[in-house]
C-alpha cells in the first residue's frame, strides 16, 4: 500500500489485524457503557441524592486535550509519510505530553471526587464510574508510554519502512483511545 | 478469500445451528415480562440496543472491509489460478 506522496506506509494486512484487535477493546468498552445504561436508566435519579455531580467542565476540558493530542499524532503521521523524522518526533512527543496531561487532569478529577464523597466502594454510582474511566485510563496509560517509547526510538534524520509501520499502529491504537473518551464523556457527563 | 465463498462460509454456520434452537420456555416468558415491567426494563432496554447498535458497527465495518477487499482483488486482476 502507498500513500498519495509515493512512500509506503501500513500494509493492509497490518491495519487489518489492528483494526480486529482494536474491536475488541470497542466491544470490552460497549460492554461497560452498556452495563451503565442499565444502572443509569433504571433509577428513579441519578446520582443519587448527597452524591456529587460529575465535573462537567473538567471533563469537557480533558475531551478536549485528548482530542488535540489526537490531532498532534495525526500531523505526526503527515510528517511521517513526508519522511519528515524531525516532524515525526515532535508530534510524537507532544501527543504523548497532552496524554499524560490527561492522565493528570483525570487524577485531579478522581481526587476532587473522592474528596466530595463519591467512593469506589458502596454506591453503584461510584462504582461503575470509577471502573469506566479507570479502564479508559489503563489503556491511555499505556498509549502514552507506547507514544513515547516511538518518540525515544525515532533518533535517526531517517525514517525506516518498519518504524512507519510501528508508529502507524500506536497511532490507531491512541485514536481509539481518544474516541472511546469522547462516547464515554458522552455518556457518564452529558447523559 | 473470495466474497461469495465467504458468504457461504457464513450460510453454512448459520445453518447447522439452526437444529440446536429451542422455543422459548414459559419461564422465559415471565422472567421477560418481570425484567420490562418499570424502570429496570427501561435500563436494560435503552442498554441492549446500544449494544446492539456498537455490534452493528462493527459488523458492518467488518463487512465493508471485506467487500472492499474483494472489490479491490477483482480490480487488480486477483489471484491467478493454479
Amino acid at each position: 500500500m502507498s500513500s498519495g506522496a509515493g512512500h509506503p506506509t501500513m500494509s493492509a494486512i497490518h491495519r487489518f489485524g489492528t483494526m480486529v484487535f482494536l474491536m475488541a477493546g470497542v466491544m470490552f468498552f460497549a460492554g461497560l457503557t452498556g452495563a451503565y445504561l442499565v444502572f443509569r436508566f433504571s433509577g428513579q435519579i441519578w446520582p443519587a441524592p448527597g452524591l456529587p455531580a460529575l465535573p462537567v467542565g473538567l471533563g469537557g476540558f480533558n475531551t478536549l486535550v485528548i482530542v488535540v493530542s489526537s490531532l498532534a499524532l495525526g500531523r505526526a503521521v503527515r510528517a511521517m509519510r513526508w519522511l519528515d523524522a524531525a516532524g515525526l518526533r515532535r508530534g510524537l512527543t507532544a501527543a504523548a505530553a497532552l496524554g499524560a496531561a490527561f492522565l493528570i487532569l483525570q487524577a485531579v478529577q478522581w481526587w476532587t471526587l473522592l474528596r466530595h464523597g463519591l467512593s469506589f466502594a458502596g454506591t453503584t454510582y461510584g462504582s461503575i464510574f470509577y471502573v469506566l474511566t479507570g479502564a479508559h485510563a489503563v489503556h491511555a496509560t499505556v498509549g502514552v508510554l507506547w507514544l513515547l517509547l516511538m518518540a525515544w526510538r525515532q533518533r535517526e534524520a531517517w525514517v525506516s519502512d518498519g518504524r512507519q509501520r510501528k508508529v502507524e499502529v500506536c497511532a490507531l491504537y491512541w485514536h481509539f483511545v481518544g474516541a472511546v473518551w469522547v462516547g464515554l464523556y458522552a455518556a457518564l457527563y452529558l447523559l | 478469500m473470495r466474497l461469495s465463498t465467504f458468504s457461504e462460509a457464513v450460510v453454512v454456520v448459520l445453518a447447522s445451528a439452526l437444529p440446536g434452537v429451542t422455543p422459548a420456555s414459559a419461564q422465559c416468558a415471565m422472567c421477560n415480562t418481570s425484567a420490562a415491567a418499570g424502570n429496570v426494563g427501561r435500563g436494560l432496554s435503552i442498554s441492549v440496543l446500544f449494544l446492539l447498535g456498537i455490534l452493528g458497527a462493527v459488523v458492518a465495518w467488518f463487512v465493508v472491509t471485506v467487500a472492499r477487499s474483494a472489490r479491490r482483488d477483482a480490480t487488480s486482476g486477483g489471484t491467478p489460478p493454479p
